[in-house]
């Protein structure tokens, strides 16, 4: 476990020293001042539509970078031959994977707690709210980003870049719809548009059921409830990290 | 001596076409093996297959047939094992301390890795460079830290792909000492190298490839004596060959394969000619290559 740990500590490094992430830390910054601008002028409580807003920012941004950063740090790495120095250290290449996948949720971390914080005390600026909910909030948004992160190892090893997000960005969009696709799939008539949609809603991450977005500043989720998210969404980064590992132990890197 | 690596029967393809539906093969059967101590260099021209052997050995690829053995094992255990692939690249944001820390550790060195680090940083003149991002450093300063990288955890086998590249002349003195002074202390040596004065000085073992398969292997001291050719400078009025070299007034060189020589002599001995010199003609490993791969260079 050592070997992954170091793994991970070089993706963590790398990752938040990236002016890439900089810039998109940055940007996401200014999306949030913009959000609180626009919330200030608008009727109602101005605290809750900070976070409404900012929320939103911030998921959108943390999935950017789970994306982005994720296909990035696999496909350099092999253009680099960064990989190769990493690999012929290691008896299994399993290590690799998963301090690949752990790192970037470092990252993820890392990120979403700046602009969760920021946010928290812009929203706080203007008014009283739950706090365990947006910690709740924060914390789902983190995790959502991170098993859109670990879809993208799979798809990074075995495609071009270009194709590699479009994958992801589909399987991330289609997560979100995962209840409608079962509803779709419930009431079709025909037979094999049934089973595709079972086995939709089988491999597909329910992006859905972690977003909790909604609650933020209201009422916190029951802890049961809570508990069932995060080991629903470590469960999930497991298997699509662990679907990697299997792809990135087969391969042949020429 | 008893071989430390011994490569049985290697055969790679690779898939070709837009559609990867095609094969083509650039391991044929390859077979060598690596004495304990030695330095040897494994020389061929570009595409011969030269990285795709080290892949394989480092078991980036899987080849299609084919064995390794290496003290029992069936590939070159990674505590055993310091690798340097061709050109190597870093973390730009990362600094050269951070990733050599990090990759010492991963070839399970625990103890006295600041130690280490420094001293082979130093040995190779990249100390200074340590801590500052990779994004600042240049391509021999890389190339550098890429030794360090393969020696930090002073493995018994180093596998280098063109350590000398992208190296000026006193880096590649600086290196070819290093090589020297781990070879003394028993490591053994396979590196890949496009400048043969650097390999006929360095190695003692030699395996040269060409289209995939080895064309020779065996010792340096070997592959420059084989078709070894005399010279036979005499002096007389007149050449007796039309291949003679005039070298002064009256003298002439004349160079011949060692099994024709003999016949010469005792023939410019008969017209009378006065003989200066008759002795043997090291070839270089240039000479020894470009007949080996019958074309070109490396």
């Amino acid at each position: 476990m050592r070997a992954v740990w170091d793994i991970a500590r070089l993706v963590l490094l790398e990752g938040l020293r990236n002016r890439l992430h900089h810039g998109i830390l940055a940007f996401a910054a200014l999306m949030l001042l913009a959000a609180v601008a626009l919330a200030s002028v608008t009727m109602g409580r101005t605290e809750m539509l900070v976070l409404d807003l900012g929320l939103g920012v911030l998921a959108l941004f943390l999935q950017l970078v789970a994306v982005v950063f994720t296909i990035q740090i696999v496909q350099q790495e092999k253009e680099n031959r960064t990989l190769y120095l990493l690999l012929t250290r290691l008896a299994q290449r399993w290590p690799y994977m998963l301090g690949k996948s752990l790192g970037v949720g470092g990252v993820l971390a890392v990120q979403a707690a700046g602009m969760g914080v920021l946010l928290f005390l812009l929203a706080r600026f203007f008014g009283v709210f739950d706090a365990l909910s947006y910690v709740q909030a924060v914390a789902a948004t983190f995790l959502e980003a991170w098993i859109v992160a670990a879809t993208a190892l799979v798809f990074a090893q075995s495609s071009s870049f270009f194709l590699a997000v479009l994958f992801t960005i589909g399987v991330d969009v289609a997560g979100h719809f995962h209840s409608i696709i079962a509803h779709l799939g419930a009431r079709a008539e025909l037979a094999l548009a049934r089973w595709l949609a079972k086995l939709a809603t089988w491999a597909l991450p329910d992006l859905e059921s972690v977003s909790v977005r909604d609650l933020a500043g209201i009422a916190p989720l029951a802890a049961a409830d809570w508990w069932q998210l995060m080991a629903y969404a470590g469960l999930t980064v497991a298997a699509w990290t662990a679907l990697a590992i299997a792809i990135f132990s087969r391969r042949n890197l020429a | 001596m008893r071989p430390l690596l011994r490569v049985e029967g290697l055969r790679l393809s690779v898939p070709t076409g837009k559609l990867h539906l095609k094969h083509k093969t650039i391991l044929h059967d390859v077979c060598f093996s690596v004495p304990e101590g030695a330095r040897a260099a494994y020389l061929g021209p570009n595409g011969a297959g030269k990285t795709s052997t080290f892949r394989v050995l480092t078991r980036l690829v899987r080849p299609d047939a084919g064995r390794i053995h290496y003290r029992g094992h069936s590939f070159i255990p990674p505590a055993c094992l310091g690798f340097l692939p061709e050109q190597p690249y870093f973390y730009r944001h990362l600094t050269p301390r951070e990733v050599l820390s990090a990759l010492a550790r991963l070839a399970g060195l625990r103890q006295g890795v600041d130690a280490r680090i420094a001293h082979w940083a130093e040995r190779l003149g990249v100390a200074h460079v340590l801590d500052q991002r990779f994004a600042a450093c240049s391509k021999g300063q890389m190339q550098r830290i890429g030794l360090v990288q393969a020696l930090v955890h002073e493995p018994e086998f180093l596998l280098l792909d063109e350590p000398m590249s992208g190296l000026d002349p006193l880096g590649r003195e600086l290196v070819a000492d290093v090589l020297r002074e781990v070879a003394a202390r028993g490591t053994t040596i396979l590196f890949s190298t496009h400048i043969l004065s650097d390999a006929e000085e360095l190695c003692d073992h030699v395996i040269v490839l060409h289209e995939g398969r080895v064309r020779y292997e065996g010792t340096m001291e070997a592959l420059l004596a084989s078709g070894r050719r005399m010279r036979l400078r005499y002096r007389a009025p007149k050449p007796f060959a039309a291949e003679a070299k005039a070298l002064e007034k009256g003298v002439w060189e004349e160079v011949w394969p060692e099994e024709e020589a003999h016949k010469r002599l005792r023939e410019v001995m008969q017209r009378g000619a006065e003989v200066l010199l008759f002795a043997p003609q090291r070839r270089t490993l240039e000479e020894a290559f470009a007949e080996l791969v019958g074309r070109g260079r490396p």
